[in-house]
């Protein structure tokens, strides 16, 4: 049985307006199971074996509101400033709180794809919706996805046409304002992305707060990728000091489809993040970076989980922590092989870089396989900087501490390298140049 | 140019060097041979200040200072360079980067200007020539999917760039087959000077075919056992190392 739930979150938002919406059966239904799955489980407590070492009472106890931003609008357009990729993009969709902004947006005329705020969507009863919203993620969300499910008052929709292959990124962009109520604010952005079979294109999401407030961004992206189709997924986390951030990422891959996602969280007080991948058939492949940085006392927890439930299917996984000052730092990695599922090839590997005597890591492989032709392996390590390349870089002439940052840099660029969008990657190694003291002016090579 | 007298060095609990001497004047070559174990790698890495030698004994002046006093990074832009045995991988950090960061720190100290973009990369291309390296390679991370032959060249173009007064060529020939082996001793010779010294340390005769030393050094049991002209190479390799006198301080090792 669950403790009585504090007049923290979710009780201070409520009931969820199932009602007052006008949405579809569909919709409402959904809506209602998610909630009564949240009553059932209750928020976690360090006594579920996923949330061991991330206590979410601080997030329990607050009560917060759904936000409902009078003003900030400069603010808001000087973080969309920041972070305009400009003629990089082929679609930028803007939220603010977790509501579309039509006049921040950019959405040009084309039959590609289709892209537009989720709200609308949910009061028909027809549709891709019916079909796919809430089915990705299935009973696999925790907690905070139900409630997400419950709450969420808009979000994206993207969908790319059969065949089609959109070069530029379309661009998803969710700034918390966070004012308007007396207490704390909440936001529940929600996505969703349909890559039709055969289908390419390429998904960027950035989550960031332009308040000095403590607040909470609750969000949830599912991702369907239909046989043959490809969607990469970058998300940047850059949500202000005293924010929470708690996302849930859940991917569906059919065969020969591929799914792609690199994770920067660099943001927050406390970020959990889930990844939930599934490879729905054979030739499936997916692929999943993450680069977490703590300072302070920031707490981050990388969850991911990568169900192979085909066979032939492969996948790649590198997580990456850099964790200085008190800051704590949390790496998950589940793998799943499914009976049947043989000649499954997944590789998985998690880095913890230590730079002060109080950080602190943790860091958990899981493997779970129930088929015998695989391949599964699985490293991970905890440490400091390597006293060989330490002493390979000073015997060139480089001083201790700058060697000390350009090798911490380039520990981050491993991941950073990845990203393929020129003004991404930019913007994210300049970040990092902001954060890692001495880091050399120098994008990632 | 360098002086080393009498130098004894622990590593943990066991001694490695036991009361080294060994004397480098500007232009010379010196060749350090000996079997594995002998410590010719540890008098490499101490010169070059590697954190983890203790020197319990001896001393060693270079051009006139405390070589052994000195952070290695300050050695570096005094000009002493190891050429690693290992030459280590470093993800992230393009070779050019690396090297600008580098011979700018080595030229602040000697009260010159840096280097600015254009004046660098003119460099890199210049030197790069001298031990064939494409130029593609120095813009990848350092050493990062290099071959073994790759990354020894990269430690001979790191030295062409940075050019040190006191080189230490560390088994620089080990994995290398005879056509990269060739390549690396070229440019090795491009780089003798008359103001240059060069300490090559070498398992084997054959690297010494092609960089051929003023003075041949055998290291047994952590000194030097015997000193000649570049013949002693050859005989060495004739009759092996079993038949030198560790001498009157060895310790017989345990079977």
């Amino acid at each position: 049985m669950n403790d009585p739930a504090p007049v923290g979150y979710p009780t201070a938002l409520g009931a969820p307006r199932f009602d007052s919406r006008n949405e579809a059966p569909w919709m409402h239904a959904l809506r209602r199971s998610m909630f009564e799955s949240y009553m059932k489980r209750g928020m976690p407590t360090p006594k579920d074996e996923d949330w061991r070492h991330t206590n979410v009472s601080s997030i329990a106890t607050t009560p917060f509101l759904a936000a409902a931003s009078t003003n900030g609008r400069a603010r808001a357009r000087d973080a969309i400033e920041s972070w305009d990729l400009g003629r990089e993009v082929a679609a930028a969709l803007v939220f603010i709180d977790g509501r579309y902004s039509p006049e921040l947006s950019a959405l040009p005329k084309q039959d590609a794809f289709q892209a537009g705020p989720l709200e609308a969507l949910w009061r028909r009863a027809d549709g891709p919706l019916p079909k796919h919203f809430g089915r990705v993620l299935g009973e696999n969300g925790h907690a905070f996805a139900d409630l997400n499910t419950a709450y969420a008052e808009d979000g994206a929709f993207v969908a790319i046409a059969r065949g089609r292959v959109i070069e530029r990124p379309i661009y998803l962009l969710f700034i918390s304002l966070a004012n308007g109520t007396p207490h704390p604010a909440v936001s529940h952005p929600r996505t969703l992305v349909l890559a039709e079979s055969g289908s390419r294109a390429a998904i960027v999401s950035v989550y960031g707060g332009a308040s000095e407030d403590l607040y909470l961004t609750n969000a949830v992206t599912e991702i369907v990728i239909e046989d043959g189709a490809t969607v990469e997924h970058d998300e940047l986390q850059i949500e202000s000091p005293r924010a929470f951030h708690v996302s849930t990422l859940a991917g569906r891959a059919g065969r020969d489809g591929r799914f792609v996602d690199r994770s920067f969280v660099l943001g927050a007080r406390l970020a959990r993040r889930d990844v939930i991948a599934r490879l729905d058939g054979e030739g499936g492949e997916c692929e999943l970076d993450g680069l977490y940085l703590g300072n302070g006392t920031r707490h981050i927890d990388a969850h991911t989980r990568i169900d192979h439930a085909s066979p032939h299917t492969s996948s790649r996984e590198i997580y990456k922590g850099i964790l200085d000052g008190r800051s704590h730092g949390v790496f998950h990695g589940r793998i799943v092989v499914r009976p049947d599922a043989q000649k499954i090839d997944a590789r998985q590997v998690n880095k913890n870089l230590i730079l002060s005597d109080a950080a602190l890591a943790n860091s958990t492989p899981q493997l779970q396989i129930h088929a015998d032709d695989v391949r599964c392996t699985h490293a991970s390590t905890i440490g400091q900087i390597d006293p060989v390349s330490l002493f390979y870089l000073r015997s060139r002439g480089i001083d201790e501490s700058a060697a000390r940052n350009l090798l911490t840099y380039a520990f981050a660029c491993e991941i950073a390298g990845k990203v393929r969008i020129p003004g991404l990657r930019g913007g994210i190694a300049r970040l990092l140049q902001s954060r890692l003291p001495g880091a050399p002016m120098e994008l990632c090579p | 140019m360098l002086n080393v007298q009498d130098l004894h060095v622990s590593v943990g609990c066991s001694e490695i060097l036991r009361g080294l001497d060994l004397a480098v004047n500007a232009g010379e070559v010196h060749a350090i041979m000996g079997p594995n174990g002998s410590g010719k790698s540890t008098l490499a890495h101490v010169l070059a200040g590697r954190p983890g030698y203790d020197v319990t004994q001896g001393r060693v002046t270079y051009r006139d200072r405390d070589l052994l006093s000195l952070a290695p990074e300050e050695r570096a832009r005094e000009g002493v360079f190891l050429a690693f045995q290992y030459p280590v991988e470093v993800p992230g950090v393009s070779n050019v980067y690396f090297l600008k960061a580098a011979l700018n720190a080595i030229r602040k100290h000697r009260g010159e200007p840096e280097l600015d973009a254009m004046d660098f990369l003119a460099l890199v291309k210049e030197k790069s020539g001298l031990v064939e390296i494409e130029e593609a390679l120095t813009r990848r991370a350092v050493n990062e999917g290099f071959s073994g032959g790759e990354k020894k060249r990269n430690e001979i173009f790191q030295m062409a760039v940075l050019d040190p007064r006191l080189a230490i060529l560390d088994e620089t020939d080990s994995g290398l087959d005879i056509d990269a082996l060739r390549t690396v001793a070229r440019g090795v010779n491009q780089l003798r000077t008359a103001e240059r010294a060069m300490i090559v340390v070498t398992h084997y005769q054959r690297l010494l075919e092609y960089i051929v030393p003023d003075f041949v050094h055998v290291l047994v049991d952590g000194r030097i056992a015997l000193s000649g002209g570049k013949d002693l190479a050859l005989d060495l390799e004739t009759r092996g190392y079993g038949w030198l006198d560790p001498g009157p301080n060895a310790v017989a090792e345990a079977p």
